[in-house]
């Protein structure tokens, strides 16, 4: 049984408006039916924000996102253990090892489809086996990355894609249209979970898809055993279904929001929180943004939004930062955000705003930073006692402020961005880096951390609740570090490695 | 979404809105816009919120936001039309803002120009120098940001569109497209009024590097391409 808060879009739903889908965010869970609210620090008052960002969609954020698939490499598992602590940050080593983990994610990218290229990265993990596709097609903006990072003296590497460049399973290769960012795929060539796993598990018949349905309990009987959860149907009635065992796989976000939302009288502080961690350690992956408009016509428009990415400012501790990042360069933006972001130095509105809209537009190109964002006990997403969403449950309340190591990073980052761009041959640059409010956060990491001692984290190795036998926790917030900016294959990877070690416990009868 | 995306650019530039524009139903504003272009073709447009007079304000002020200098601008997008449907239906509660905006509109004229209330009846140098004048205020923002909608925004909900500059847009493609008489596709880069065309399957690194490097040439855009997709999205009723 999967129980799913989004709606179940199908292809001829699609379209390419950009007002809808990036402006008003259709997807997502936006307001007014979804409230959430936001603070500096704990001892404020916290303010309506769209804060914490997903698609609100059968197939999730897959739904609509870049389809950037990195691998972590084995040290982003123990960065605690090589590189110690930073004052101010919770930072500890996962429970897990890269290579427990890498027969999943070659299952992952096997399963879905994922392009790209193993063996030119001299740093990666160990793979077993090649990527199912060649890379995705080289794009104008990936070609100036390649020119910039050559001056530079670092390597351009292909983009590992959750794109197919080939068909692949039935469904059709990516038509280079170049609306992915933001956008659902009409092509159904970005490997997205609504044309992946999706329908492979209804195709199975073993399967059944509620969608629309808001999950609001998570109940449990005298024994402390999960019995099933409460639900409001598409009309709003509200449904008990029975369960042997939960997984909750709601994003970083809404999990430890369901958990704190189903208290009980053995439960006072929420489900699975006996360790007081649940909701903590809030991370959304810092990211640096720097625009560049080149003498010739760029067209990144056309094609994947990432072809070329740059790992070698992976590791940065011996530049006196902890964690680390890559770039890229991609289309900055569609029509209708162009306009409103171009350069801020230039005209507004009027004729020359016109003629530089005409000039820039198809040859800016935004060069992304992906960098560590560590993990802070205080950064936190709790249940604001007053704010309630339309189902009449309690709002997320975020409190969130970055951490000063973190900031020196962006600064790094951002200006290495514009060192790049300038060695792909910029005539202009301009953005700057990111202060200490985030706006808001669409990788929602960390807050149901895994690990093994039960008094310091909420799901164990197997991401199986501490406290609770028949309760798994497996999307973002299991993380226990951000990693390094591309989420989304590793929590595919958590995600079967516990559904593997689940049936067998089932299979074992130790699931009840 | 799963990728880094740009809420801090979005709080930067969107900031003056009222959130009223944003969150407007995507049905209600893609038949905004599809009203707007046809309303822009008329003889005889219809407006709901605006008196004619209000509408020659908030035309004459769109139009000096993005001007029609040789190429079309907001005045041939019918973006008043745009604006006007909004204000009648997702932006309703933002009418009344709207209004007391123009109406202190009146009175920025009348202290700058003498015996003049009307921004419509300047000149182009008079509009602008008025609009200099209030390029801080939130109204302005908001106009900017209205405008800047009306112009860049598809109309989901209609199948061709014949803009008044006699240029076409077929929406049984559901993307920003336009059929060229050389059965290539363009895409439409910077709305109708902005036309910048791109024919060649090529990149920028073909012209920075060899060709072979570039996996362009592999591109399906061309006629057989467009027909495929014709196929497969038919027109909605």
């Amino acid at each position: 049984m999967l129980l799913e808060q989004g709606k179940p879009y199908t292809r001829g739903d699609f379209h390419h408006d950009e007002f809808s889908t990036v402006i008003q965010n259709q997807y997502a869970n936006t307001p007014p039916a979804h409230v959430q609210t936001w603070r500096k620090t704990p001892d404020a008052k916290a303010e309506p924000r769209h804060g914490l960002v997903y698609a609100n969609t059968v197939g999730g954020s897959s739904f609509h996102f870049a389809a950037n698939y990195w691998r972590f490499r084995p040290g982003d598992f123990n960065e605690f253990s090589r590189k110690g602590g930073v004052g101010g940050a919770a930072m500890a080593d996962w429970p897990i090892t890269y290579d427990e983990l890498e027969p999943y994610y070659t299952a992952v990218e096997w399963a879905i489809g994922v392009s790209g290229q193993g063996g030119v990265d001299p740093n990666e993990g160990r793979r077993s086996r090649q990527y199912p596709m060649p890379p995705v097609d080289l794009t104008g903006p990936g070609v100036l990355l390649e020119v910039g990072a050559k001056k530079i003296g670092w390597r351009a590497l292909p983009a590992p894609m959750a794109i197919a460049s080939r068909p692949y399973k039935g469904r059709e290769a990516c038509h280079n249209c170049g609306f992915c960012w933001y956008f659902p795929c009409e092509w159904g060539a970005k490997s997205g979970t609504n044309f992946t796993m999706v329908p492979e598990a209804l195709a199975s018949r073993r399967c059944e898809l509620r969608s629309e349905c808001k999950v609001s309990q998570v109940e449990t009987d005298d024994r402390g055993r999960v019995t099933g959860v409460v639900y409001f149907d598409r009309d709003r009635h509200e449904v008990r279904q029975r369960a042997r065992a939960v997984f909750l796989c709601a994003n970083g976000g809404e999990t430890p929001r369901l958990l704190l939302m189903s208290k009980s009288a053995r439960f006072q502080d929420g489900l699975a929180n006996s360790s007081g961690m649940v909701g903590k350690h809030l991370m959304f992956n810092g990211n640096t943004g720097a625009g560049a408009e080149f003498e010739h016509e760029v067209n990144g428009y056309k094609g994947a939004p990432v072809s070329r990415i740059v790992l070698d400012t992976y590791d940065l501790h011996d530049k006196g930062h902890y964690g680390g990042g890559g770039f890229d360069f991609r289309y900055p933006f569609p029509p209708l955000l162009s306009a409103l972001n171009m350069p801020p130095d230039g005209p507004q509105w009027g004729s020359a705003f016109k003629q530089t809209l005409q000039r820039v537009h198809n040859r800016a190109v935004q060069c992304w930073g992906h960098t560590t964002q560590l993990p802070v006990a205080t950064n936190a997403v709790d249940l604001d006692p007053e704010a309630k969403d339309s189902w009449g449950l309690p709002a997320i309340r975020v409190t969130y402020k970055e951490h000063d190591a973190d900031l020196k990073m962006y600064k790094y980052m951002f200006d290495r961005s514009i060192e790049l761009l300038k060695a792909a041959g910029a005539v202009r640059t301009w953005g700057q880096p990111p202060g200490d409010d985030p706006g808001a956060g669409v990788h929602l990491l960390g807050t149901c951390r895994m690990g093994n001692d039960p008094r310091t984290s909420v799901v164990n190795a197997s991401h199986r609740a501490h406290d609770v036998p028949n309760l798994f926790i497996v999307d973002g917030s299991s993380f226990v570090t951000s990693g390094r900016g591309q989420p989304t294959l590793t929590i595919q990877a958590l995600a079967f490695r516990a559904a593997d070690q689940a049936s067998r416990m089932a299979k074992r009868g130790e699931l009840g | 979404m799963s990728d880094t995306f740009s809420r801090r650019d979005f709080v930067a530039t969107v900031g003056s809105i009222g959130a009223v524009w944003l969150l407007a139903d995507a049905a209600e504003r893609g038949e905004a816009v599809a009203h707007a272009v046809h309303q822009a073709g008329q003889a005889q447009p219809t407006l709901t919120v605006f008196t004619p007079e209000q509408a020659a304000e908030v035309e004459a002020f769109a139009s000096r936001i993005i001007p029609s200098d040789g190429t079309p601008g907001a005045r041939e997008a019918g973006v008043v039309y745009f604006i006007d449907r909004g204000l009648s239906t997702w932006a309703k509660d933002q009418k009344p803002q709207f209004m007391e905006g123009l109406a202190k509109l009146q009175r920025d004229v009348s202290g700058k120009f003498r015996g003049q209330t009307r921004l419509s009846a300047l000149t182009p140098a008079q509009q602008d120098e008025v609009l200099r004048s209030i390029e801080d205020t939130p109204f302005f923002g908001n106009m900017r940001f209205a405008t800047l909608s009306g112009m860049f925004s598809l109309p989901i909900h209609v199948e061709i569109v014949t803009l008044s500059d006699g240029s076409w847009w077929d929406r049984s493609q559901r993307s920003s497209s336009r059929l060229r008489s050389d059965g290539m596709i363009s895409r439409r880069i910077v709305a109708p009024c902005l036309v910048v065309t791109h024919d060649s399957p090529r990149c920028a690194g073909s012209a920075i590097r060899d060709d072979r490097r570039s996996r362009f040439r592999r591109h399906r855009v061309g006629p057989g391409w467009w027909i495929r997709r014709a196929r497969a999205h038919p027109p909605r009723p």
